[in-house]
């Protein structure tokens, strides 16, 4: 069942490939569905799927967690702005200094934090994430501080292929760019996680005195985890500054961190690929939920979760009660959930505007305060992602796409899993009991 | 699982001290070719400090430690088990959200820097089959029970190739049917030339098994010599004797039967009943 999935994969690249021309290939595509506001939000997309699938790779084989992540990539955007304005050097020369360097400070940090584990590693990296800010904030003279330095464009004098021209500002050249990095850099990551280096990884993050016992060379390979990711992260970061062309400190803050943590969470930290796909979707559902809201299109989101757990719950304890199934699994699951997904919204839909309305009418009533029609969602999409990274953490630590992935690639696991452990559970209790 | 020809691992006066505390005491002693040890010694004798020592997880305080003619006391952990000791720890240390197979591969792959994974992956496939084990080689190694779990830890073993094995409590807390196969993995195992030496409390286990005992107190060796000498050896059995004057005297079989309530004859737990009666 492999076949599912990577061709879905395969045609989801293709389909990112064509974007930009979408419309001289599918010309009865809606209007205004792609435009350049589409195409930034992809290219930033695939920044933070650079960013959340090397976090992956260092948290999730590598049990390192490194809050650090954005101040490597701000390090990365910072050496070739730099290098820039004082050595007038061109882009290409500034992104590879910039991902060099980002790995020297993974090499130094990486050592520093050798016999750190868990909590303090992740303090160590916090700490070390705001000394990066505050120095860039706090010389001025250098880096413009918080206003932040502004960087030539990828292509100052606009790209000609011979076949097409693209002026300084079309988005066309930095989307393929980011495209090809992302591309490149996952196959590559890929790679060495499937390779011993993943397996070795692994070994650490599960317990590191046993695999120093298996002859595993833990500081070599904690060292090396640290370079590479390091390296990703600067490059991705060194690619952005040239395509935004202005950077500032405020890109490092924590609450970007915290937002690369939830994309990789949300799609599953053993898995670079799905926290690359955790990364655009969720930058892509930030930028969409940034508009305002009508009260009532919210009233019939939390109405639609609420009924689709309920519905979902009833039909479970139907099945039980009246059919003997003794739980739903799989598929059977799945379809269950999605038809009650289906008619959760569509009562919602009928619901939603008496309901919204009472429940302000009421609030009116009791408070004299009047709720407005439209919610400002800039802060609440954040409230958003931080409850569903929290539920997700509490129900789904395997992250919501992996798991669906890891069904397609090891078909009937699930089950069998269950049935080993209950197996194993009752020769430990049989263990016990001698 | 080829023959390891030459064995020799010595310890010369080898102290460790944590702060105030002297661990490890003046140890000494060589062990030549595939001998079969057992090391005994009460709580916080130092056993597993010992252990540590040799693998490198620590270094000695003094002392120096040979390992066919190699001093292995200054190296690291990966070092010494790339050498040709191998141990396990007192707690099963499966890497548990891997698969029995992937377990497997981690120190196969470490050992060598250009083996190729196919030959690894072979190897891997054998030692499954020794363990009996290849119908989990796919299963997270927390799906395993425990005592699975130790067992899958003694065949990771096995793909480092060690000259040496180090077992730190193999029979603690495991089924008797599971101790047969950890009893008769050592036997085999030995018996192709590698070096054991094992810890355990269980002591009818290590008297049947060990060829060689050595025995620790307090940090120091008091004992080193074939298990029958030393069952009888007057230091060992005061070592083991603590305070309880009225015992003195017991062999250490009879110290630990005592020391083991299952093991009471039902005459003795008619005795203890009719004691509590009379009591109560």
């Amino acid at each position: 069942m492999k076949w599912i999935p990577n061709s879905i994969g395969i045609l989801a690249v293709i389909a990112l490939a064509l974007v930009p021309f979408a419309y001289d290939v599918f010309p009865f595509l809606p209007p205004g569905l792609i435009n350049d506001y589409t195409l930034h939000v992809l290219i930033i997309g695939f920044f933070y799927a650079m960013l959340a699938s090397s976090w992956a790779l260092l948290m999730g084989y590598g049990g390192q967690f490194s809050f650090a992540h954005m101040a490597f990539a701000s390090i990365g955007a910072y050496t070739t702005g730099l290098l820039a304005r004082y050595l007038a050097t061109n882009a290409l020369v500034g992104i590879i200094a910039g991902t060099i360097m980002a790995g020297l400070f993974g090499l130094v940090i990486g050592m520093l934090v050798l016999r750190l584990r868990k909590t303090y590693l992740a303090l160590f990296t916090i700490a070390f994430a705001e000394i990066v800010r505050l120095v860039i904030s706090a010389e001025k003279d250098f880096t413009e501080g918080p206003n932040g330095l502004s960087i030539e464009p990828l292509f100052p004098n606009g790209l000609d292929t011979g076949v097409f021209f693209f002026d300084k500002v079309s988005k066309i050249p930095p989307y393929y760019i980011m495209f090809v990095a992302m591309l490149v850099v996952l196959a590559l990551m890929s790679w060495l996680a499937a390779s011993r280096f993943g397996l070795f990884l692994k070994a650490i993050r599960e317990d590191e005195e046993a695999a120093a016992a298996m002859g595993v060379d833990v500081v070599r390979y904690k060292i090396m985890v640290f370079v590479v990711t390091s390296m990703v992260a600067g490059l991705a970061g060194a690619i952005r500054a040239h395509y935004v062309t202005v950077i500032a400190p405020n890109d490092m803050i924590i609450l970007w961190m915290s937002i690369v943590i939830t994309m990789a969470v949300l799609g599953g930290i053993e898995s670079l690929t799905a926290s690359a796909i955790g990364g655009i979707v969720v930058f892509w559902a930030l930028e969409y939920l940034r508009a305002d809201f009508a009260l009532t299109t919210i009233g019939a989101a939390i109405l639609a979760l609420i009924l689709t757990v309920g519905v979902f719950q009833l039909v479970r304890y139907g099945a039980k009660r009246f059919f003997g199934v003794k739980s739903l699994k799989g598929v059977r699951n799945a379809v269950t959930g999605i038809i009650s997904f289906v008619l959760a919204l569509l009562v919602a839909q009928l619901l939603s505007v008496p309901v919204t309305t009472g429940i302000t009418n009421a609030i009116y009533d009791l408070t004299g305060y009047i709720v407005p029609g439209t919610v400002d969602m800039s802060a609440w999409r954040l409230v958003f992602f931080g409850l569903v990274l929290m539920l997700t953490l509490r129900f789904y630590q395997n992250g919501l796409l992996y798991p669906i992935i890891q069904y397609f690639y090891r078909p009937g696991n699930l089950g069998e899993t269950v049935a080993k452990r209950d197996a194993a559970g009752q020769m430990a209790e049989a263990e016990a009991g001698s | 699982m080829k023959k390891s020809s030459e064995i020799h691992l010595e310890l010369r006066h080898v102290f460790k001290n944590f702060g105030g505390l002297q661990a490890v005491q003046d140890v000494s002693f060589e062990i030549n070719g595939p001998e079969l040890i057992g090391l005994i010694g009460p709580n916080g004798a130092g056993k597993t400090t010992l252990t540590n020592l040799i693998d490198g997880a620590l270094n000695p305080t003094s002392g120096t430690i040979y390992f066919n003619k190699k001093r292995i006391d200054g190296l690291k952990s990966y070092q010494v088990a790339r050498v040709g000791v191998g141990r396990t720890f007192q707690v099963t240390r499966a890497f548990r959200r891997m698969t029995v197979l992937e377990n497997m591969m981690v120190p196969g792959l470490a050992l060598h820097a250009t083996a190729h994974r196919r030959d690894v992956e072979k190897k891997a496939w054998e030692v499954l089959e020794f363990l009996t084990f290849e119908h989990l080689a796919n299963d997270y190694a927390r799906s395993l029970s425990g005592g699975q779990q130790k067992l899958m830890e003694l065949g990771r073993l096995l793909m480092l190739d060690p000259k040496i094995i180090i077992l730190d409590e193999p029979f603690a807390g495991v089924h008797p049917k599971l101790m047969e196969k950890i009893y008769e993995y050592i036997t085999t195992v030995n018996a192709q030339g590698k070096a054991f030496i094992i810890i355990s409390h269980d002591m009818d286990t290590i008297f049947t098994l060990s060829k060689r005992l050595l025995v620790l107190n307090f940090g120091e060796l008091i004992a080193d010599g074939v298990p029958r000498e030393v069952r009888h050896n007057p230091t060992v059995v005061e070592a083991y004797l603590g305070e309880e004057d009225d015992e003195y005297g017991l062999s250490i079989e009879e110290l630990a039967a005592k020391a083991q309530p299952e093991q009471i004859s039902q005459g003795q737990v008619a005795q203890i009943e009719q004691e509590g009666k009379d009591n109560g």
